[in-house]
């Protein structure tokens, strides 16, 4: 049995990059560091994440979950990649998203990780991601007005009591125009924890429906999302020029060492 | 400031680099390999340059306690703001909404 925690993907901004953060860390997560994870769309309104990772019209949404018509086990579907996902479909109005951690709070034995994706819109959707998890990843980028949303969003989440692991800065041009990270940390109180490229390649991976990480294993923008992932469960990252490491191999050498 | 030719930094990718804008653009876009044959555990050949032909001293000592490019990229980005033009004054914008939202 594991106790597994439950990170909130939020901005109160569409189009920053949640979906994608919460894409990405969970394959980095189960490709790089062989960790049980489980990635939610609990967007409801625009649930996108399956179409993320090659999930075109889920039979199964987490508001049926949600709205009892199968348990939360039967929602979930193991990906190729190795991570597990509920998706999501539209869902209809007068959902009762409080159910939402409930519902998912039980999975926390199964998985080490659980990223739960979230609305940009300032709602119950969001508020209901952010009673879910023990911590919440706030996306950001380096423009006035996301950093205004940023403050907001985590003015909510303080407001909530939920903690606030730190902030990705995502679509960084490293622009003398742009705010840089000691901004963003310095107006906000709160660590940005990785600075992601504005990566062209971001969104040819999207068109092929697989996150960058597994995409363009060597690209920047991988290596970034894997480092952000070892530093939020506290392993190492090294990056090699040949992307993924052998791991099972040394994990085997290892085994015939003991 | 000019430096003579033989000054400038000749990066193993054949770049060559004259100033701490070209620096700046070179960290953002250079291959990891090339990076690494001049930033490694071992040594800085960026920082060292800054310090011994642009004689940034300041800043130099800050890129020497990091091998991270991104790192590296953001002190220079904040050295060329400092000797940059006018615009709207960053911090108070940034004070104002920070003000707006508490
Ligand atoms: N680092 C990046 N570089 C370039 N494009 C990116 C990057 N990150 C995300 N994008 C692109 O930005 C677009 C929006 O990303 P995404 O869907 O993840 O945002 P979102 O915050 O989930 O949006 P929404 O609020 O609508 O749910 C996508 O086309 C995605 O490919
Ligand atoms: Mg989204």
């Amino acid at each position: 049995m594991v106790e597994g925690k439950i990170f909130g993907v939020v901005a109160l901004k569409g189009g920053v990059g949640k979906t994608t953060v919460c894409a990405n860390l969970g394959t980095a997560l189960a490709i790089e560091f062989d960790k049980k994870v489980l990635i939610i769309d609990a967007n409801f309104s625009t649930p996108h994440l399956g179409l993320h990772v090659g999930i075109v019209n889920p039979e199964h949404s987490l508001h049926k979950i949600i709205e009892d018509e199968y348990s939360v086990f039967e929602g979930i579907y193991e990906h190729a990649l190795g991570f597990h996902i509920i998706p999501g479909m539209l869902a209809p109005e007068g959902l009762d998203y409080n159910k939402l951690k409930e519902k998912i709070e039980p999975l926390k034995e199964y998985y080490d990780y659980i990223l739960v994706d979230s609305s940009p819109s300032l709602n119950q959707e969001m508020a209901a991601t952010m009673s879910a998890s023990d911590e919440v990843l706030v996306v950001s980028s380096p423009d006035y007005p996301t950093l205004s949303s940023t403050l907001h969003a985590i003015k909510i989440a303080k407001e909530q009591g939920t903690d606030i692991r730190g902030i990705i800065l995502n679509k960084v041009r490293k622009k003398r125009f742009e705010l840089n990270p000691k901004d963003i940390s310095e107006a906000s109180d709160v660590k940005v924890l990785a600075s992601i490229p504005d990566e062209i390649k971001v969104q040819a991976a999207l068109a092929k429906m697989i996150p960058i990480v597994s995409f363009s294993p060597t690209n920047e923008v991988s290596h970034i999302y894997k480092k952000l992932a070892a530093d939020l469960i506290g392993e190492k990252y090294r990056r090699s020029l040949f992307g993924r490491k052998k791991k099972k191999k040394v994990k085997e050498e290892k085994d015939e060492k003991e | 400031m000019k430096i003579e030719s033989s000054a400038y930094f000749y990066a193993t990718n054949g770049e060559v680099l004259k100033n701490l804008e070209d620096l700046l653009s070179f960290l953002n876009n250079v291959d990891e390999e090339t990076f690494f044959n001049h930033v490694n555990s071992e040594k800085n050949d960026l920082a060292n340059w800054t310090r011994d032909i642009l004689n940034e001293k300041r800043l130099s000592n800050k890129m020497f306690k990091t091998i991270n490019r991104d790192e590296m990229a953001v002190y220079i980005e904040e050295r060329l703001e400092k000797s940059g033009e006018g615009g709207v004054d960053k911090k108070s914008v940034i004070s104002k909404l920070v003000e707006a939202i508490s």
